[in-house]
């Protein structure tokens, strides 16, 4: 058979031989080792549980290059996206350097009628420069006020009160998303407190929670069927200037979690202890016209996706910190955290689309107050 | 996004500017064997699931960073398994990061078929005329594996290609082992299309993924 026949036919195992007869080129091998054989600069913590304690990057002038390109590629997108909608939105831009500090906490004693959002718009209303423009219509109110609303809160509240036992009992065949779904929303009784936040005990326990590794371990996916299961396609996100930002057009609902599908990317869950009193915080903020509710939880990462924590955040266009006390149920040692976010539609602005921005998730033991 | 940018090229260009972590266990050691042994894989895995030439290293390199956060949780007779199925999800990464950024069309030359290192003994190519036939056949595989949709890609590259077991390839990737069956199932049909096309008579026994049955444990 002569070399021209013997071209025309072949065989998968006959594939297989001619790529493993090819290796890794030589300068990465040589690169990979030398990178391992220098214990100072390559010693990575297994397990090291802080976004700090490893950079990925360092040392790695590849992977620097590419996170480069990625961040000069959205710089442009950014200037872009900002110079088309400047007018917009600077009359929402925060002043330089503001960062109040809010602090959600159950009130019991506040009226069923008074809905979290509600609060929070009217509270926000005293602190920022975006007062008015963070305030949505009353016809958005109670929209967002029914998404936003927390439905499986925390078994205790950050001031110790018992949770309400007008909760709806907790669906354990329901994936995440559904539990925090309008039609599962109780009475919000939330309300927010301004001030310093206590001492954390113990290391953040969200890995990758200031994006200073960009996107890894975390994801988010658009979530506009509502019978689906599990979010399908990808939303529009990215870190811009150090925060996950995601892209809502009107109307749409995202999903957003850590970790969501990297899960061979460690350290992916951390554990949560019956009793323990934990604080989640968070900065959150919105670029854009749309008014967006963001609902943020706690809970067990897989199937029942039991909540330890369910609570809308009254994210505005003021980039804020937001932080929520609270005491899981039950012991939990695959938890993870979450969000859903949706952009309020409104009818005057159909094509309009707003960003989402979260950054410095943390989430830490806490001593109880006295 | 300046100051991000800048935090990065400090990472970058001073490995020293991250504290050091004492008291951590030395993992160096595995690691090295795990990159001396899987290296390859990762490297081919990586390249056959669509990673651009000029990406491929950033794609090893984080593969290797999760092996050394994951060292702990790696059985030692599943590492195989677990290295490659880290390089598919790091390569899923790497495509949706290379929706949001341009492309860049200048391709390097590296990605000729036949320009990487042939290790010494492994293969012979005597001439050009078997370079050129190892070159077509390898570009005929490519082409191929490139006209897979993203999930029967992977599926076959940790199946067929890597010859992962049905049970590995579904651990891996997180999907019964029926759904590993029927996508590889479907790849199939894409690969001897190609061949067709191709005008290249496959040579080939029953595939793997409608005769391998997995025997429970």
């Amino acid at each position: 058979m002569s070399a021209l026949d013997r071209r025309r036919v072949t065989s998968l195992d006959e594939l297989r031989a001619l790529q493993r007869a090819e290796h890794a080129p030589a300068a990465l091998r040589r690169r990979v080792l030398e990178r391992l054989a220098a214990p100072a600069d390559g010693a990575v913590a297994p397990h090291s549980g802080s976004p700090s304690a490893g950079n990925p990057l360092a040392g790695n002038p590849a992977a620097a290059r590419s996170a480069l390109r990625r961040s000069a590629g959205w710089f442009a997108l950014g200037a872009l996206a900002a110079a088309l909608p400047f007018a917009l939105w600077q009359r929402s831009e925060p002043p330089p350097g503001a960062e109040p500090e809010l602090t959600l906490a159950a009130e019991p004693d506040e009226p069923a009628s008074s809905g979290f959002e509600a609060n929070a718009g009217a509270r926000a209303s005293r602190t920022g420069a975006a007062a008015s423009r963070s305030s949505p219509p009353p016809a958005e109110t109670a929209a967002v006020a029914r998404l936003a609303a927390p439905t499986l809160p925390a078994a205790r509240s950050s001031i110790g009160h018992p949770a309400p036992d007008t909760q709806p009992a907790l669906r354990r065949d329901l994936p995440a998303r559904r539990m925090v779904l309008p039609g599962f929303a109780p009475p919000a009784r939330w309300t927010m407190k301004e001030g310093p936040l206590p001492h954390p005990i113990g290391p953040n326990l969200v890995t990758n929670g200031d994006f200073s590794h960009g996107t890894a371990l975390w994801s988010v996916r658009r979530w506009d069927d509502f019978v689906a299961q599990v979010p399908s396609a990808l939303a529009r996100y990215d870190v811009v200037e150090g925060a996950l930002c995601t892209t809502l057009p009107s109307g749409a609902f995202v999903l957003g979690g850590w970790p969501w599908d990297d899960r061979s990317l460690s350290p992916n869950s951390f554990a949560l202890q019956r009793g323990q009193r934990y604080r989640v915080s968070l900065r959150a903020w919105i670029k854009g016209p749309l008014q967006v509710a963001l609902v943020f939880k706690v809970g067990h990462q897989e199937p029942p996706y039991d909540a330890a924590l369910v609570a809308g955040v009254p994210v505005t266009q003021l980039q804020r910190r937001f932080s929520i006390a609270f005491e899981p149920h039950a012991d939990d040692d695959n938890a993870g955290v979450g969000f859903v976010a949706n952009a309020v539609a409104d009818p005057a602005l159909p094509f309009a689309a707003s960003d989402l921005c979260i950054d410095d998730v943390t989430l830490t033991r806490e001593a109880r107050p006295l | 996004m300046l100051l991000s940018t800048l935090s990065l090229l400090r990472c970058a260009l001073l490995p020293g500017a991250r504290a050091s972590s004492p008291g951590l266990p030395d993992v160096s050691e595995r690691v090295e064997q795990i990159v001396r042994q899987h290296l390859d894989a990762v490297w081919r895995t990586a390249r056959n699931l669509g990673v651009a030439e000029r990406d491929v290293e950033d794609v090893v390199q984080e593969v290797l960073l999760v092996v050394v956060r994951r060292l702990d949780d790696i059985d030692t007779e599943r590492e195989r398994a677990f290295v490659l199925g880290a390089t598919a999800r790091v390569a899923a990464n790497w495509r949706r990061g290379r929706r949001r950024r341009p492309v860049e069309l200048v391709e390097s030359i590296d990605n000729v078929s036949g320009a990487h290192e042939v290790a010494p003994g492994r293969a012979v190519f005597r001439g050009p005329e078997q370079a050129f036939e190892r070159a077509e056949k390898l570009a005929l595989l490519a082409e191929a594996l490139d006209q897979m949709p993203p999930p029967l890609r992977v599926a076959f590259t940790l199946f067929e290609l890597e010859q992962l077991t049905a049970r590995e390839t579904s651990e891996e990737l997180g999907v019964p082992q029926s759904a590993v069956f029927s996508r590889v199932r479907r790849a199939w049909v894409i690969f001897r299309r190609c061949c067709a096309d191709a005008d290249v008579a496959l040579r080939e026994g029953e595939p793997r993924a409608l005769t391998l049955e997995e025997q429970e444990p």
